[in-house]
């Protein structure tokens, strides 16, 4: 028997940075994204808000796709043709509404060079909100578990799976790792570091040190730094610090305008750019 | 030689023979047997002789004292006494293996698919004639082939435990076939009667415990032990039920009663907290604890039916065995797989928690599903009930072919607050 993959608990931010594909070999081997914290993920479990669930029009059968947002960012569902019954139970949930979801990855490239994170779910289900927190604090912990087991494998010349694992790295953790450090090579570890600090204030009972997100013209801020229709990413950001905007709220609007087809990544996690025609 | 004697070895190389397909007569193999004693060849090297011109290839067995078997050995004779004998099965294969012991030391058996076996139990003192030596982990092991000629002996067989010193093991790491060195506190203990193919016989049976796991032990004579003793074993051996492994504690083996400082009962018997992964090289593991979420509810999960005869989960109203039944019995219980972030394993949930879960018990749920008339409206409250939660298990983490399943005593959805965890980890990791 095939030993069950296990569900891997990473937030929406490091999914969707994932560029790493190992695809399946044969028919019904997995395939599996490596994220740039090495997590090798075939399986997911998430917990967020369901923030959109549309039909999609094309289809012969009911597809739908679906939004879920975490403290880090989107998680993106599809469902098709073989899971048409989640179709429907995403589309009469209402939303917003704590959603829990186990599923596989699925990913795709609209164009050389780009690529886009899938979810398809196996399970979906309305969760209350302990579940959602419950979610946020271990994947917290599991996230920090790669985040020190990527800065111990960094400081080493060899990262093949050994010696990885005789340096005391978990051997659920060593394969991915290896092969992201070959393909992302020098990760910014303290992005995460902060990614994982602000999303566990989220899962804060009470809820009172959790700011409140600032309302920002994400138009006019790309306006300020483009280049003709280039944007790029690292000086959006300095100006997004500049101002006191979040990371985590920049890069949701640009995710949202991704998603709204105004702009799309030229460069993953360099140069976005802008479509005039959808931009007015 | 005695008649008695030569009979039996006669009868010996006709059934090797026969293994191998080769016709033999009674007649003359006597004739061959006893010109080779004439020749004044060794009995034991005669039969070897003559089953090498029959083209059977195998070496001369030495016959040997169980201390004296090292891994250079080929072929053994030895006279034992069975100190434990298991069998498990594997597609339509037998395997038994266990412990033989004579008055210099035991060595563990194995054997593939030999019937014979079956008709010995443990405390037979048996002849074994031809059983090859391997060595594993670098400890010499007794194969026994078909070609293995067992003979059971009348007279008895004392046993000594291994002389030389066993490793001193946390019960955390013991595993099967393992001799082993260990402390630890009694923690449940009963006296039960079995049955040794027609002889009564009386064990006591429970749990023990230390600091790193707890393990079923059994004790096939009374050590006058109570709950609460903390006890030295010296030269245990460990055997598997399903993958979990067992203390085995016999006449002959050093145990003393010790009053050193030790964890409580208490202590040892609140759950172990494991992680899915820590399974990883165990084949099974007695009363832990794990915390992680139902990622799917499997088929056979709710309302069942069982056959009344032997419990078997009937199939559309029929049984395997019995057949059709006209009055099953109505169950419940829940197949699913937990998946804790490091690693996913089937859990079994019995009646009584699934009846605790559902909030009613099996009679409720037979006529609300007869009021529906589908049985599957229960699983399916489960899955409502159940499907993606956090949930916090104990019970016993069996192995087989399908990997592991826990036998699940107890399971609760984990209803706390998580924002004190997330405010601590916010301090630790803070800046």
């Amino acid at each position: 028997m095939m030993k069950r993959e296990l569900a891997w608990r990473l937030f929406a931010e490091e999914y969707r940075a994932s560029t790493l594909v190992e695809s399946a070999i044969e028919d019904k081997s997995p395939t599996y994204v490596i994220t740039p914290l090495g997590a090798r993920v075939n399986r997911i479990f998430l917990a967020g808000t369901l923030v959109e669930a549309n039909k999609k029009e094309s289809a012969e059968y009911l597809s739908v796709r679906a939004v879920i947002a975490d403290p880090t960012g989107h998680f993106y569902l599809t469902t098709g043709q073989y899971n048409q019954d989640i179709g429907y139970e995403l589309l009469n949930i209402e939303i917003p509404s704590f959603v829990a979801v186990v599923g596989k990855v699925h990913t795709y490239e609209p164009e050389p060079g780009q690529m886009r994170q899938y979810i398809r779910p196996e399970i979906v289900k309305k969760v209350d909100e302990k579940v959602r927190n419950r979610w946020i604090v271990e994947t917290a912990q599991f996230t920090k578990e790669r985040i020190d087991a990527m800065r111990e494998a960094l400081a080493m010349e060899d990262h093949s799976e050994e010696t990885l694992i005789s340096l005391g790295i978990p051997k659920r953790l060593a394969p991915g790792i290896s092969k992201a450090i070959e393909h992302y090579g020098d990760v910014n570890l303290n992005r995460y570091l902060d990614m994982i600090y602000d999303a566990l204030r989220y899962a804060l009972s009470p809820k009172e040190n959790v700011e409140k997100k600032e309302e920002f013209d994400i138009k006019e801020l790309i306006d300020s730094v483009a280049e003709g229709d280039d944007v790029y990413w690292d000086k959006l950001k300095a100006a997004a610090k500049d101002r006191g905007i979040p990371e985590k709220d920049l890069i949701e609007e640009i995710d949202r305008l991704i998603r709204e087809g105004i702009i799309f990544e030229r460069k993953i996690g360099e140069v976005l750019r802008i479509d005039r025609d959808e931009w007015y | 030689m005695e008649e008695k004697e030569i009979a039996l070895r006669i009868e010996r190389i006709k059934r090797a023979l026969e293994n191998e397909g080769i016709e033999a007569d009674e007649k003359k193999l006597r004739e061959e047997f006893l010109r080779y004693l004439q020749y004044d060849i060794k009995p034991d090297e005669a039969e070897m002789r003559i089953l090498r011109k029959n083209g059977v290839r195998t070496a001369m067995a030495v016959k040997k004292k169980i201390a004296e078997i090292g891994p250079e050995d080929g072929f053994v004779t030895v006279a034992a006494r069975i100190v434990s004998i298991n069998s498990a099965t594997t597609g339509d294969k037998v395997r038994h293996y266990g412990i033989l012991g004579d008055e210099t030391g035991t060595i563990p058996f194995s054997a593939w698919d030999v019937e014979e076996l079956n008709n010995y139990s443990k405390g037979d003192s048996v002849e074994i004639n031809g059983a090859i030596v391997r060595e594993w982990n670098g400890v010499p092991q007794l194969r026994i082939s078909k070609k293995t000629v067992i003979t059971k002996l009348d007279e008895e067989i004392n046993i000594k435990f291994s002389p030389k010193p066993t490793e001193e093991a946390k019960l955390a790491d013991i595993s099967d076939g393992d001799r082993v060195s260990i402390m630890a506190r009694i923690l449940s203990i009963e006296e039960r009667e079995i049955n040794i193919r027609g002889e009564a016989r009386t064990i006591y049976s429970g749990i023990m415990a230390d600091e790193t796991a707890k393990v079923p032990f059994t004790a096939w004579k009374d050590f006058g032990l109570k709950v609460g003793d903390v006890i030295k074993v010296d030269g245990a051996y460990v055997r598997s039920w399903k993958g979990v492994p067992q203390i085995n504690i016999d006449e002959g083996m050093d145990i003393e009663k010790v009053d050193e400082e030790f964890p409580s009962a208490e202590e040892l018997d609140a759950g172990r907290l494991m992680r899915i992964e820590e399974l990883e090289g165990r084949s099974g593991m007695t009363d832990v604890m794990f915390e992680g979420n139902i990622l799917q509810i499997r088929q056979g999960s709710g309302l069942i039916f069982r056959c009344p005869e032997c419990r078997r989960v009937l199939n559309n109203g029929i049984c395997s065995l019995h057949g059709e039944i006209d009055e099953p019995v109505p169950d419940l219980r829940i197949k699913a797989v937990l998946d804790d972030g490091t690693g996913a394993i089937n859990v079994i949930v019995g009646r009584a928690i699934t009846e605790r879960i559902l909030g009613k018990d099996v009679d409720e749920c037979v006529k609300e599903a007869r009021k529906k008339m589908e049985k599957g409206v229960i699983a399916k409250q489960i899955a409502e009930i159940l499907a993606l939660m956090p949930v916090r298990v104990r019970g016993n983490v069996v192995s087989d072919d399908n990997g592991y399943t826990l036998i699940t005593t107890d399971m609760e959805i984990i209803d706390e607050d998580p924002g004190p965890k997330a405010h601590e980890l916010i301090e630790e990791w803070g800046v």
